[in-house]
């Protein structure tokens, strides 16, 4: 059939004349607009969620491969676009905190491509230990972390998150070049945790954080595993805080922030520390995480059209701002922290309905983006794509 | 009846936009493609920006990154949550349009 013609015949096409009354025509417009908005999108971005359970090789090969790519390249702190030094600074620690975390676990999943993510895990551990970037922690404190393990001072978040890393470095390298080095920071971390009058460890002077201590509970726990270090004088205490004295009982979520001086609460407890929490301590065990977690989830996610999201203050209240570093803005409530790390959380206690959600509102926020054997969230920038590994394939059991 | 100087702007326009031709098939197609290759090319070059970063500590120093973050999400939302029902939408208007004698 000659091209005009047909051309001719769809422009012809017209439904009887009962259909244009417009009582018919545009209702039935709408519908089709609601409809499809209600179906296709969840199916279309819930695509990958259950590849990143099922550990599918390819989605998380690519995925590692733009951390490894980013770890290679190395990172600085003008890369990243956080407002004042401090917040950059800590931004590019994390970069390197959660790509260490995320490609040790693709190497204790996938054991066979460990000869090419360990290295970069282990370039990344060393840029961690870097002065350059263990300096915005030498700075507020005015001492070096690492050359003070002998000193009384907290240094929660600095030596909490790095002593993470190097931990679960010593799971999937029992004789690690870091082992010293995380034999000493636990027994300093530990230590500290024991003498604090309320059992709190600073993370800069007079700022004192329920999250960064769940890192380095976390830590210690995971490192008793591999060492058979014994923590009953510190540990069972700890846990006890995370499940009573640093939990807001209205609401089940941890408080964000404590008064160091006399273990009150400083801020209103939210979901953005608790499911970070959640996700950190849940290297070392699986109760009181869970517990937090299950707080997280059941107080604080709602879903719209299957897209979840983490409300940063439990559902039924009121957002009292705009939202801080810790959450990101909030809009309408939602926390977009509190709903990445939720991910990491979701997978590690099986949630499955949770995660398959929250990956569909990763996957339209974050957009997805293949680029030759890399897959990178392209608005996700270095620490973004980072965090996203280390929550896809947390580990559902403690490793 | 009134003259269209007497019209309110609202019903002026109302006007204009019905004595317009339907759009084509073709057109409407062509349409929702030049928007998904729009959404797919702004997915390759937004990737050297860190957008996130930008939307999650905004500072005055990346309002510009702050503008392009929120005009590509809105783009991205309306891509993949509204334009497929959207295309729908618009072929079911073309094949209910009313036959050109009753058309205002």
């Amino acid at each position: 059939m000659p091209h005009r013609v047909l051309t001719r015949r769809i422009a012809a096409l017209r439904l009887p004349e009962e259909y244009s009354r417009w009582w018919v025509r545009w209702p039935v417009a709408l519908l089709l607009i609601l409809v499809t908005a209600m179906t296709l999108p969840r199916a279309w971005c819930g695509r990958d969620a259950a590849r990143w359970l099922a550990n599918d090789e390819q989605l998380v090969l690519a995925h590692a491969r733009t951390v490894v790519a980013t770890v290679e390249a190395g990172v600085r702190a003008e890369d990243l676009s956080a407002q004042g030094d401090l917040f950059k600074n800590e931004w590019l620690f994390g970069t390197y905190q959660m790509a260490a975390l995320g490609l040790l676990q693709v190497c204790l999943e996938q054991p066979a491509r460990r000869a090419e993510f360990l290295p970069v895990a282990e370039r990344a551990i060393d840029e961690l230990l870097s002065e350059r970037v263990r300096a915005f922690d030498a700075a507020r404190w005015r001492e070096d972390p690492l050359a003070t393990l002998d000193g009384p001072k907290g240094h929660a978040a600095y030596l909490g998150y790095l002593n993470l890393a190097l931990s679960l470095h010593r799971r999937v390298v029992p004789d690690s070049r870091f082992a010293e080095l995380n034999d000493r920071i636990s027994a300093a971390l530990a230590r500290r945790l024991q003498a604090s009058r309320h059992g709190i460890l600073e993370t800069y002077p007079l700022e004192a954080y329920p999250v960064d201590n769940a890192a380095v509970l976390g830590s210690l726990l995971l490192h008793a595993r591999s060492t058979g270090v014994d923590y009953s004088a510190v540990a069972p205490a700890a846990l006890a805080r995370f499940r009573i004295a640093w939990l807001d009982p209205r609401s089940g979520l941890l408080y964000q922030a404590i008064n160091p001086r006399d273990g009150t609460p400083a801020d209103a407890a939210r979901a953005s520390g608790t499911a970070l929490a959640a996700f950190l301590l849940s290297y070392g065990e699986r109760d009181v995480a869970g517990v937090l977690f299950a707080a997280a989830r059941d107080r604080c996610a709602d879903s719209f059209w299957g897209f979840g999201y983490l409300n940063e203050y439990h559902i039924g209240s009121v957002a009292p701002g705009g939202g801080d570093i810790d959450s990101g803005p909030l809009i309408l409530g939602i926390s977009p922290s509190a709903t990445g790390f939720a991910l990491g959380g979701a997978r590690a206690f099986g949630d499955r309905r949770l995660f398959l959600e929250l990956y569909r509102t990763a996957h339209l926020v974050g957009t997805p983006v293949t680029r030759g054997e890399r897959r990178v969230f392209a608005t996700g920038g270095p620490l973004g794509n980072a965090i996203m590994l280390a929550m896809c394939t947390a580990r559902p059991e403690a490793p | 009846m009134k003259t269209n100087a007497q019209k309110p702007w609202w019903l002026r326009a109302w006007e204009r936009r019905l004595a317009r031709p339907a759009p084509t098939a073709g057109r409407i197609a062509l349409e929702l493609a030049a928007m998904y290759a729009l959404h797919f090319a702004a997915s390759f070059v937004l990737v050297r920006l860190s957008l996130l970063e930008a939307v999650l500590s905004p500072g005055p120093g990346g309002r510009l990154a702050l503008v392009a973050a929120l005009g590509f999400f809105a783009l991205r939302l309306f891509v993949l949550l509204l334009a497929p029902g959207w295309f729908l939408a618009r072929l079911w208007l073309l094949l209910t349009r009313e036959p050109p004698e009753h058309r205002w």
